[in-house]
């Protein structure tokens, strides 16, 4: 009985011995999926990045545009209630010579001034000296005022120290007729469509704005669509140059791009993660099936007392381009994707092709998974 | 279209004609036994073609062992985790180990020691009455050609010796 057994496991058998021929002739490497979930995540995230960007950039765009079209409605709405109110009180008021104009003031005036919701001040000047007003104080747009003729009576003044003072003047012969409209009270609440747009700042002095009060029915306070005209406490004309439109639009598309990227990337790299753990591992795991690449390999089982050779266990290897993937890269995938059964059937196989060239000595044991013998 | 794996496997046996005694089929009890009932007549099946059945992973699963008196079981294969307890001394699972043993030669079951890797261990084995080793000490998993190659080397590193002899 203990013949041959120090022998056994001393000569060729010695484990060192063993290990490094198994090293030196089969390396094995880690499962390296192939490109393609990486391709499809990578593919993923431009797709993701292009529908974020495209949608909120529009999205800001759209909200930008929207929100400077209705406080442009608004305002232009206003100052047309305003003016044409103004306007009207003009109209009706009586010549120079039926006013009483004792100190400089006058009482129609003064009453006029307060029953009229729309205006704040009327003055009436002749040769550039103001002759008659609604009160004490006197303001006169002067001189130096920026004169905006709407036609060969009516015309609008604005004054550069006073941007929240609008003149409506109406000519009668050499006589002038000036009145402040009521400033049109409107608060920009704009904070959540746009968080820029709370300081509109108009620069009258910019070439490229003009002031147009000819049709009534359509205020362009700008010479392009996209102007707004507008008002804050402080300042009356407000409005917005096309390139400051542009510069909130760019702002937007930057925020929209680094929003983007932030979903594209996070969705994308989860994506990746998935497909590495699961799909790919599946997929290639299939692949392997169908390309015959799973087989056999035998670890012999042997008499502890003389070395003799009892059997073998058969245990499950993937050889897959050239390399060894060790089982347990690949075991566990296939249990939890249900390949188990047909790769358990591809390796059986192969065991009763070798168990003929063996010859019949050979007990080979074969690994079974309660799933592949219960299911059926 | 799946079809049963003992039918098939019996099928293919007729046909390459290998006896069903050249093939054992082991079954993990890793996962539970949810069904002993159905579990029990696939085994027969296999039993029945002369198809050697042993247990994996002895001892690792949840079931104890009370269901191996029920199923045709010929062998209890040792798992690596209680043949490394043999590296250690007093280490705490070896009495496992060793009820493992006791409880396979109780009930008249054939044992395998799973993962031996040093000489001393395939002495305590062989002592505790576990004579069939299975691990690196004799040697890894290999292809069928070198487990040829395998075998004529190891006849004649230890002459006299029959394979396959039990």
């Amino acid at each position: 009985m203990v013949f041959g057994k120090g022998k056994a496991r001393r000569g060729c058998l010695d484990p060192v011995f063993s290990v490094q021929r198994s090293i030196s002739s089969r390396p094995m490497r880690r499962l390296s999926a192939t490109d393609m979930p990486a391709t499809l995540a990578a593919s993923t995230c431009v797709l993701v990045f292009a529908m974020c960007f495209f949608s909120l950039g529009s999205m800001t765009r759209y909200l930008a545009s929207r929100a400077l079209k209705r406080q442009t409605n608004v305002l232009a709405r206003g100052l047309r209630e305003a003016v044409t109110g103004t306007r009207h009180e003009l109209e009706q008021l009586p010549p120079i010579e039926a006013l009483n104009c004792p100190n400089g003031t006058s009482d129609v005036l003064a009453q006029r001034a307060f029953d009229n919701p729309y205006v704040r001040w009327i003055g009436i000047r002749q040769a550039g000296e103001m002759i008659c007003r609604s009160g004490l104080v006197n303001r006169d747009p002067g001189p130096s005022a920026h004169v905006h003729p709407i036609d060969d009576v009516w015309s609008v003044e604005l004054v550069d120290d006073k941007p929240g003072v609008v003149y409506v003047i109406q000519r009668r012969g050499n006589v002038e007729y000036i009145a402040i409209p009521e400033t049109m009270l409107f608060d920009f609440e704009s904070s959540i469509d746009c968080p820029q747009c709370v300081t509109y700042q108009v620069d009258v002095q910019q070439p490229d704005f003009q002031v147009k009060l000819g049709d009534w029915n359509r205020v362009v306070l700008h010479q392009t669509e996209e102007a707004i005209v507008g008002r804050t406490r402080a300042k009356l004309t407000v409005g917005v140059l096309q390139r400051y439109i542009d510069q909130l639009q760019f702002e937007g598309r930057i925020l929209a791009a680094g929003m983007s990227a932030i979903v594209a990337l996070t969705l994308s790299f989860m994506l990746y993660g998935l497909l590495m753990r699961q799909t790919s591992v599946a997929s290639l795991m299939r692949q392997g099936l169908q390309q015959n690449e799973f087989l056999p390999y035998y670890q012999p089982i042997v008499d502890g007392r003389d070395g003799s050779v009892l059997g073998a266990e058969a245990v499950a290897r993937w050889y897959r381009r050239g390399k060894m993937v060790p089982p347990g890269q690949f075991v566990p995938f296939a249990e939890e994707n249900g390949l188990i059964t047909p790769i358990t059937e591809q390796i059986v196989k192969k065991v009763l092709k070798d168990l003929e060239h063996l010859g019949g000595w050979a007990r080979i044991a074969i690994s079974a998974s309660m799933p592949n013998l219960i299911r059926s | 279209m799946k079809t049963d794996f003992c039918e098939s496997l019996v099928k293919q046996l007729i046909d390459s004609g290998i006896p069903g005694r050249n093939i054992a089929v082991e079954i993990t009890e890793r996962r539970q036994l949810a069904n002993l009932a159905e579990a029990r007549s696939r085994l027969l099946c296999l039993a029945d073609a002369g198809i050697d059945i042993k247990i994996d992973d002895a001892g690792t699963g949840f079931g104890g062992f009370s269901y191996v008196q029920e199923l045709p079981v010929s062998t209890l294969k040792i798992d690596k985790m209680f043949v490394d307890t043999l590296r250690t001394e007093g280490d705490a699972k070896r009495p496992v180990l060793d009820a493992i043993i006791h409880f396979a030669r109780a009930s008249g079951l054939s044992t395998i020691a799973e993962g031996v890797e040093t000489n001393q261990q395939v002495d305590y084995l062989v002592k505790a009455g576990v004579h069939a080793i299975q691990g690196y000490v004799y040697s890894r998993p290999m292809s069928a050609e070198k487990l040829v190659s395998w075998m004529k080397e190891h006849e004649m590193e230890t002459p006299g010796i029959i394979t396959g002899s039990r």
